[in-house]
């Protein structure tokens, strides 16, 4: 993988560390814990972020926040990468009224509405919570990886070898699964690694506007919301989880960088 | 050639492709019959439906009618379980050795590939199968684990060629097999799909755009042009004795190595008419040198002279 790509991939690595080790070092207790005569406390080799306006220790927070953006991508991405990669795969492959039905009217229908809004209306209307966020991410995030696939598979169904398998007497679904599929996808990881941070973005935004985890779990959204009135007492406040998210969107946008460069075979060395 | 029952018949083969602004008739009443054992070369420009006559034959373009008859068997009233099984019995061979390997796939597992298909011996003997395919077509048996990439144009259309055979089918179609190598790895491949006709007791459908190249490979040829089959007649007596203006314009561009022996003819002018709006009569007529009046108006039918030899032209005598 090139350069970029690797930073990414480190990037990447040493988040899931911190948020799979970092829980094991912090206890829950230090993440709630109140300090309240020393609220806006700058960083200090005790509290390497600082405290919050209720005196609780940002990294801590941060290192828990980790862990909630990252649930929320991986599954978000998971799910809604394999509802899109099925559509796709059946839309494209079938064709016919199956696709003028799921590509021409179900991805415009999706594709119109604002994503965001309709998450907001979604956990606004089943309540906040963190399946509920989880949910309402899948709704608008399956029509990009659907469209692609979709795409992939009108253009890699004309091969001949597809044709070829076709006169060996292979079924569709061997067809579909193994000439098809694997040649269609690629740019669905690289997608994949977008997503995530697009994913963590979007679970950072609703927290903001709090409709995302309720308290007292960490989020660095609901966390950067927090903040926000407290700017000018605690700067710290504000620009460690924000610090986080830009690395983490940045890495993960690298990584899928990288990851399409990679996977390109006529870009790869043999 | 002991006349057996035919393995292909073809009657009245048609396809149509409906596009924006009218049919296409890519395939218009095309019949043909071959024997065991025959090669049968189906010649004409690009765009004149020959490979379209080749996929609809193996069904992988379903006809708009016409009936083809294969060992017996109606392949049109097929259910497609049915016609899985028959496919055991009809290969074909691409004619980009590039496009027709899956990319993602080993070539011994893409070789392996029909016998799993059609759940044939273990793992074990798959892979021996495999070896002994890879060396029929002349290739190391240790290649197995390559990937298509790794392939020079000649190797890979023999790999296409060892998926074909690993059913032992009677029967391959031959897609232009040889138009996208080099000419010295196109007398390899020729030679190759001969050796494998004796060894096998091949029959083939040996698709081609020109007349040059199935000369010495096939026992029959048939001429096409606009969908519809000009001239059909054994090898030798096409070679010698062209019947059809378009045969004979085709026989004198194949190119001679001996610039005296240049035959005078003027080269066939104009491009294929758009088979969108073929022309009235026969299709051929304006760019024929010997057409008259009838020519444009009435469609001369594929006529049997008595001796194997049929040709659809007015003037042919």
């Amino acid at each position: 993988m090139n350069l970029t790509g690797r930073i990414g991939a480190a990037i990447v690595a040493g988040l899931v560390l911190l948020a799979v080790v970092g829980p094991l070092c912090i206890s829950p207790e230090q993440v709630t814990y109140q300090d309240l005569e020393r609220s806006f406390d700058p960083p200090s080799w005790a509290h390497p972020m600082g405290l919050d306006e209720n005196g609780r220790d940002i990294f801590a927070r941060v290192v828990y926040g980790a862990r909630v953006s990252l649930t929320v991508g991986v599954i978000v991405v998971l799910v809604s990468a394999t509802i899109g990669l099925l559509l796709g795969l059946l839309s494209g492959y079938v064709g016919g009224w199956l696709d003028r039905f799921i590509a021409g009217f179900w991805f415009n229908v999706f594709l119109a509405f604002p994503g965001i809004l309709l998450a907001i209306a979604t956990v606004a209307f089943l309540g906040a919570s963190l399946t509920n966020l989880i949910f309402a991410l899948c709704v608008i995030g399956w029509v990009g990886y659907a469209r692609l696939i979709r795409a992939q598979v009108l253009k890699v169904r004309e091969y001949d070898f597809v044709l070829a398998a076709r006169a060996l007497g292979a079924s569709n679904v061997r067809i579909l699964f193994r000439h098809i599929l694997p040649n269609a996808i690629q740019p669905l990881i690289v997608q994949a690694s977008l997503g995530m941070a697009g994913a963590i973005l979007a679970e950072a935004s609703l927290s903001f506007l709090g409709l995302g985890i309720p308290p007292p779990t960490p989020s660095w959204g609901a966390m950067l919301s927090d903040a926000r009135t407290h700017f000018a007492s605690g700067w710290h406040m504000t620009v460690f989880p924000a610090a986080m998210m830009t690395l983490t969107v940045l890495g993960f946008n690298l990584l899928g960088d990288g990851l399409r460069e990679w996977l390109d075979p006529k870009q790869r060395p043999r | 050639m002991l006349t057996t029952q035919p393995l292909l018949q073809v009657e009245r083969l048609v396809k149509h492709f409906p596009v924006s602004g009218g049919v296409v008739k890519a395939v218009d009443e095309v019949s043909l019959t071959l024997h065991p054992g025959a090669t049968f070369g189906l010649v004409g420009e690009s765009g004149c439906g020959k490979t379209t006559v080749g996929r609809t034959i193996l069904r992988l373009i379903e006809p708009s009618s016409g009936r083809i008859i294969f060992q017996g068997r109606d392949l049109l009233a097929l259910k497609p379980a049915a016609l899985r099984q028959v496919r055991r019995d009809m290969q074909i061979v691409f004619q980009d050795p590039y496009a027709s390997l899956n990319p993602r796939l080993r070539i011994g597992d893409a070789i392996a590939e029909p016998l799993i298909i059609h759940n044939i011996g273990t793992p074990r003997s798959r892979r021996e199968r495999v070896a002994e395919l890879l060396r029929i077509v002349g290739l190391d048996p240790d290649y197995a684990t390559r990937y298509p990439h790794e392939f020079s144009g000649g190797q890979r259309q023999r790999v296409g060629i060892a998926r074909a055979l690993a059913l032992e089918p009677p029967f391959i179609v031959a897609d232009e097999p040889v138009s996208a190598l080099d000419v010295s790895v196109q007398a390899q491949i020729i030679n190759l799909l001969a050796d494998l006709r004796e060894q096998f007791r091949l029959t083939y459908l040996f698709i081609s755009h020109g007349l040059a190249v199935v000369e010495h490979f096939c026992t029959e040829i048939g001429v096409m042009y606009l969908g519809k089959l000009v001239e059909v007649a054994p090898t030798s007596q096409l070679f010698t004795q062209p019947r059809h203006p378009y045969t004979q314009a085709l026989l004198e561009s194949i190119p001679v190595p001996d610039p005296t022996c240049r035959k005078g003819h003027a080269p066939l002018a104009g491009d294929l008419p758009s088979p969108l709006s073929p022309p009235s009569g026969c299709g051929f007529h304006p760019r024929c040198p010997i057409a008259v009046a009838e020519c444009r108006h009435c469609a001369p039918p594929l006529r049997d002279s008595g001796d194997g030899h049929q040709v659809a032209c007015w003037l042919a005598r």
